[in-house]
């Protein structure tokens, strides 16, 4: 089999390339909007992390948040479910081919949001399970209930998503329990380790 | 004499802290890359959209922090991470759009160029810039990646999911499309 290949670079067109600057500062300092972004992500920090002194890090805090974060998402699944239901039927109806391919759009959308959160959230997982030998059992107990916790809040996010594609709410609240997974993975690997 | 041992540098401090989720040091560390980073994403989405894909790197870059293991230098990590939120986005864009890019079919630039570089500078370098700028999004995904950052026709085909061969197309097409453009 014959393979492709391009032709060299011309002379003058490596010329220019190499004369483009290796750095190009940004017109705008981005640092304050991304600071924003990660700081409204957080969650209760895990006992031991250090930082963010301001916050409580008693375990019980963790457990609590999550518990919470599964009850404000079980009301809102529930109020959701009643409120947009008929809306969910008449999305759902094949009335004309645009209103499908709205859907189907609104199916791929939550798809991708979900199955790059996955992606992320498998590397952090790999991270975990390396380091959970060596921190106490007491902290893993907590992290697994916490994560079951998210991890129950996800699917409900997304079996009303199920349903209801439309619903810009609930894609917005998976989006925020799918960070907050992230951070609390984050910050579980951020833990110290015992020493063996 | 025995070598000295390699002392850490400052960044490998800050990394530490970062993993730690000290946001300040993880600051210090975005200082240090965004001029690279933002010319690349300034490259790849030919000035458009190119504020908020920064944004989303750098968040991207928070988020996975804990795993770098420093198994390649810092920068060549982020910007790896960078081209994949910029794949990762195009994806999705593509599939939500459903529409086919008639310029990327074509072997001309557009005439309107309007994407953030001065079209009559006389300087060569924001000439090839714009040229950049012009090219069909896949040819100039194909010439950002290959001829100025250095990743090979696999490395992007397996980024990108697609055939080595396309890559090699599309670089083809780019240059092809940049000498035009440089000769004018």
């Amino acid at each position: 089999m014959t393979t492709y290949e391009p032709d060299p670079m011309p002379d003058r067109l490596r010329a220019a390339v190499s004369a483009l600057p290796r750095d190009v500062p940004p017109a705008d300092d981005g640092w304050p909007a991304i600071r924003a972004r990660i700081e409204s992500a957080r969650v209760v920090p895990l006992p031991g992390s250090g930082r963010v002194a301001r916050r409580p890090s008693l375990p019980w805090r963790l457990v609590t948040a999550a518990a919470v974060l599964v009850l404000v998402t079980s009301a809102i699944t529930m109020r959701a479910v009643r409120r947009e239901a008929p809306r969910a039927a008449a999305v759902s109806a094949p009335s004309t081919s645009g209103m499908l391919r709205l859907v189907n759009d609104r199916r791929k959308l939550v798809i991708d949001v979900c199955n790059n959160y996955d992606a992320a959230a498998s590397d952090l997982e790999g991270v975990l399970r390396e380091r959970r030998s060596r921190l106490s059992p007491a902290t893993v107990r907590v992290l697994e209930e916490s994560l079951r916790a998210i991890d129950q809040a996800i699917r409900e996010a997304r079996a009303v998503l199920e349903a209801d594609p439309a619903s810009q709410d609930m894609l917005d609240l998976l989006d925020s329990v799918y960070r907050q997974k992230l951070d609390l993975l984050r910050r579980a690997n951020a833990l110290p380790l015992r020493s063996s | 004499m025995p070598l000295p041992s390699p002392r850490p540098s400052p960044i490998d401090g800050d990394i530490a802290l970062a993993q730690r989720g000290d946001v300040d040091a993880f600051e210090r560390l975005y200082r240090a890359e965004i001029g690279r980073v933002n010319a690349l994403c300034l490259r790849l989405t030919a000035g458009q959209g190119a504020d908020e894909l920064l944004q989303d790197v750098f968040v991207r870059v928070w988020e996975k922090l804990p795993t770098f293991r420093g198994e390649s230098a810092f920068s060549t990590w982020v910007h790896r991470l960078a081209v994949n939120v910029f794949l990762i986005a195009r994806r999705g864009e593509l599939r939500r759009e459903q529409r086919v890019v008639s310029s990327d079919q074509s072997d001309e630039l557009p005439l309107d160029p309007a994407h953030g570089y001065a079209v009559d500078d006389p300087d060569a370098r924001l000439d090839l810039e714009r040229a950049i700028s012009l090219l069909p999004q896949g040819a100039r995904a194909a010439f950002v990646l290959h001829d100025i950052e250095g990743y090979s026709h696999e490395e992007i085909a397996g980024m990108q999911g697609i055939a080595a061969a396309t890559v090699r197309t599309q670089l083809h097409r780019a240059r092809k499309l940049l000498m035009e453009e440089l000769d004018r």
